[in-house]
């Protein structure tokens, strides 16, 4: 599956607390941006529009408006922007006519449109005019000192070139430092991730180290809100040991107290009172009790939970069967070469291997000539086995019969092993199957799959 | 022939002594590990039946002590579980057949005596040596084809120098694998027992099929005759 693909539920926490942890601190960075640069302009303006009131006062208290028209005292304005032409600092005054009855040196252009605000009361905005951004104050002044009485515009414009200059300037420290604050956030975050999830880490890597058999159980120090977890694992993992260990001492004990008991059975002989057709019944029932607790004593064997398997080296198992095969067939001189690579390992129960190697083995040796052959594949469907012999081969209806599903061996002919049909049995136990074929060295070919090995 | 059985259920261990006594064979019987250690490392022994679940001493630790010692008396265990790791671990001590119980009669024979052949370095079921012909699965005892008639004792000395054959046996040797260990000896009959089969087996004193080595024993001298080998 691909990573664009992975359910939000399967999402790893790293990922989870990675995406929103990154959410929120973007989140924050901008908002705390924007806040702190509205406050700055909302300042700015405002120490903007104070001075220039201090300008308007300078203004009024220069200025003289009798009948022979208005006079200011240059000298008492105190701000040589005004003086200075083209400085982006201008002033003026205009009668309630929109005429500018006076205007400051520094102004070189044709003056904006007057506000006019009503006398008494200022008026603050930002106006374009002559292609350029301005700050705008106007107050209105009723004159009475003289004559002529009517009202007037003190007006100052500046340019907003410095305004916003300096307000690159902030918003340039601004975010330079917002920046490095979230990254200084997202490495700490990364940091206590990794020590946070640390503990999960180690639980994985511990579930591993079991899963590989390195370990037997968790190790006790694990911090508060996980240690329920590492118990209950641990006592999982206690209860299957001591689940399988108690269910093989049952089986061992079963089968001793069970076998004995037939074996007597079967030795009765006529002296001891059982013959003739009684002892044929008595024979057969036994041999009928037996094959069905043989069976499943085999079929109980392993049976392990399987993701807990370590991987299992093929080639010892079946070197250890085969040699011990070839002491019980040593007169018939049998030979049995395995052709399993030493690397190939399958999550197989090491018992169950035996079993299912040593009926195949053992059948193989029975039947052969001389040469019996085990070899072993792995491909992207599972682990495959094969095991041949240089015998008289096995007839395609024999072959199917014997690998009939259910047929078992309580249902099978006399004389007839077991052996296949816990085959059969272990490979259904690792999704697999079991199919019999000619091998090219003239005999039986059983070809065992285990897809989940 | 000498074989020893060490089995703790004592119905089984009854029945299978009384199966091999009553093919001819001299039985020694033990209930658990220990005593069928000790009567396996100091009896004369031919063969050993042992059984992997011993009380006191496990069956694969006697197999192991045994061949430890250095005998190399065959040996057949019995398991009860029947799994391979039983079955290897037995034959990984030493063992050299293994039979899963309960026992079929005419098996454990056949393995029996596939064993002890085995051992005596016949591969065939039929021992044969010139005219001399013996069948341990029938006890049936043949010259040039006709049948002897042989007592119990003389046909368990026959099996024994014949099973053999070309080595010599020493007269303690025979007595000890002829007779059971409770048994009254008289090396004496032994003597007499060989008198009886030379009269029986060449009547004519042409073939002198048992050699007397003064002071040593017995030998018999007749070549083994090979048959096309048998299945196990």
């Amino acid at each position: 599956m691909s990573r664009a693909l992975t359910p939000i539920r399967m999402m790893s926490i790293r990922q989870r607390l990675l995406i929103v942890a990154g959410g929120v601190l973007t989140v924050f960075v901008l908002a705390t941006g924007f806040a702190l640069e509205r406050a700055f302009v909302k300042a700015a303006t405002q120490g903007e529009q104070d001075k220039l009131k201090g300008l308007v006062y300078a203004l009024l208290g220069a200025a003289n408006i009798g009948a022979q028209g208005v006079t200011v005292d240059l000298s008492q304005l105190g701000e040589p922007r005004l003086l200075q032409p083209g400085s982006g600092l201008d002033a003026m005054i205009i009668s309630s006519d929109g005429s500018v009855v006076w205007r400051s040196p520094s102004m070189l252009e044709r003056p904006p449109p007057a506000s006019l605000p009503p006398p008494g009361e200022w008026a603050f905005d930002r106006i374009v005019w002559n292609g350029r951004a301005w700050f705008r104050l106007s107050f209105g002044v009723r004159w009475a000192a003289g004559e002529p009485v009517g009202a007037y515009d003190f007006m100052v414009i500046e340019s907003t070139g410095d305004f916003s200059r300096q307000m690159a300037g902030y918003r340039h420290v601004l975010w330079y430092w917002l920046a490095a604050a979230a990254l200084l956030l997202l490495l700490a975050l990364l940091a206590v991730m990794q020590w946070g999830l640390a503990p999960l880490k180690r639980v994985s890597d511990e579930l591993r180290r079991i899963e590989s058999g390195d370990a037997e159980i968790l190790s006790g120090d694990h911090p508060r809100e996980l240690q329920p977890l590492v118990e209950a694992i641990n006592a999982l993992l206690a209860h299957e040991k001591a689940r399988r260990e108690r269910s093989r001492h049952a089986l061992d004990d079963l089968a001793h107290s069970l076998k004995t008991p037939l074996a007597v059975l079967r030795g009765l002989r006529a002296e001891d009172g059982l013959g003739g057709a009684a002892a044929k019944t008595v024979g057969e029932q036994v041999m009928r009790m037996d094959k069905i607790v043989a069976f499943h004593l085999q079929r109980a064997e392993g049976a392990r939970v399987q993701a807990l398997l370590p991987p299992l080296a093929l080639a010892p198992v079946v070197d250890r069967l085969a040699a011990a095969l070839e002491r019980v067939y040593v007169q018939k001189g049998i030979r049995i070469r395995s052709e399993i690579p030493p690397s190939l390992h399958a999550r197989i129960d090491e018992n169950q291997l035996m079993e299912l190697v040593g009926n195949l083995l053992d059948n193989a040796a029975k039947w052969a000539s001389v040469r019996v052959r085990v070899s072993a594949r792995r491909t992207d469907i599972g682990l495959h086995l094969w095991v041949e012999d240089d015998g008289p081969g096995m007839v395609a209806a024999d072959a199917e019969r014997l690998l009939a599903r259910g047929e078992r061996a309580d249902s099978s002919h006399p004389g007839q092993g077991i052996g296949l049909a816990v085959v059969v049995q272990i490979a259904a136990d690792y999704g697999g199957d079991v199919r019999i074929d000619r091998s090219e060295l003239g005999g039986a070919k059983v070809k065992v799959s285990l897809r989940t090995a | 022939m000498r074989v020893l059985v060490v089995e703790d259920d004592p119905q089984l261990r009854g029945q299978l002594t009384g199966l091999l006594q009553d093919q001819g064979m001299v039985v020694d019987a033990a209930e658990d590990g220990r005593e069928g250690f000790y009567q396996a490392t100091e009896y004369p022994i031919d063969l050993a039946i042992i059984d992997l679940g011993l009380p006191v001493l496990d069956g694969v630790e006697v197999v192991r002590g045994v061949r430890a010692r250095g005998k190399r008396v065959p040996i057949l265990v019995l398991t009860a579980r029947g799994r391979w790791q039983d079955k290897v671990a037995g034959l990984e001590a030493g063992a050299d057949d293994y039979l899963v119980k309960p026992v079929h009669p005419e098996e454990l024979l056949a393995r029996v005596r596939a064993l002890l052949r085995r051992a005596g370095g016949w591969s065939q079921p039929r021992m044969v040596c010139g005219p001399i012909s013996l069948d341990p699965a029938t006890q049936q005892v043949s010259l040039a084809d006709t049948p002897v008639e042989l007592t119990a004792y003389e046909y368990r000395v026959l099996e024994y120098l014949m099973l053999r054959a070309g080595e010599v046996v020493s007269k303690a040797a025979l007595a000890e694998h002829i007779y059971a260990e409770e048994e009254e000896r008289d090396s004496n009959v032994i003597e007499v027992f060989i008198r009886r089969l030379r009269r029986k087996l060449d009547p004519d004193d042409r073939l002198r099929p048992i050699e007397t080595l003064r002071g040593r024993g017995y030998r018999l001298t007749l070549d083994r005759r090979p048959l096309p080998a048998d299945s196990r």
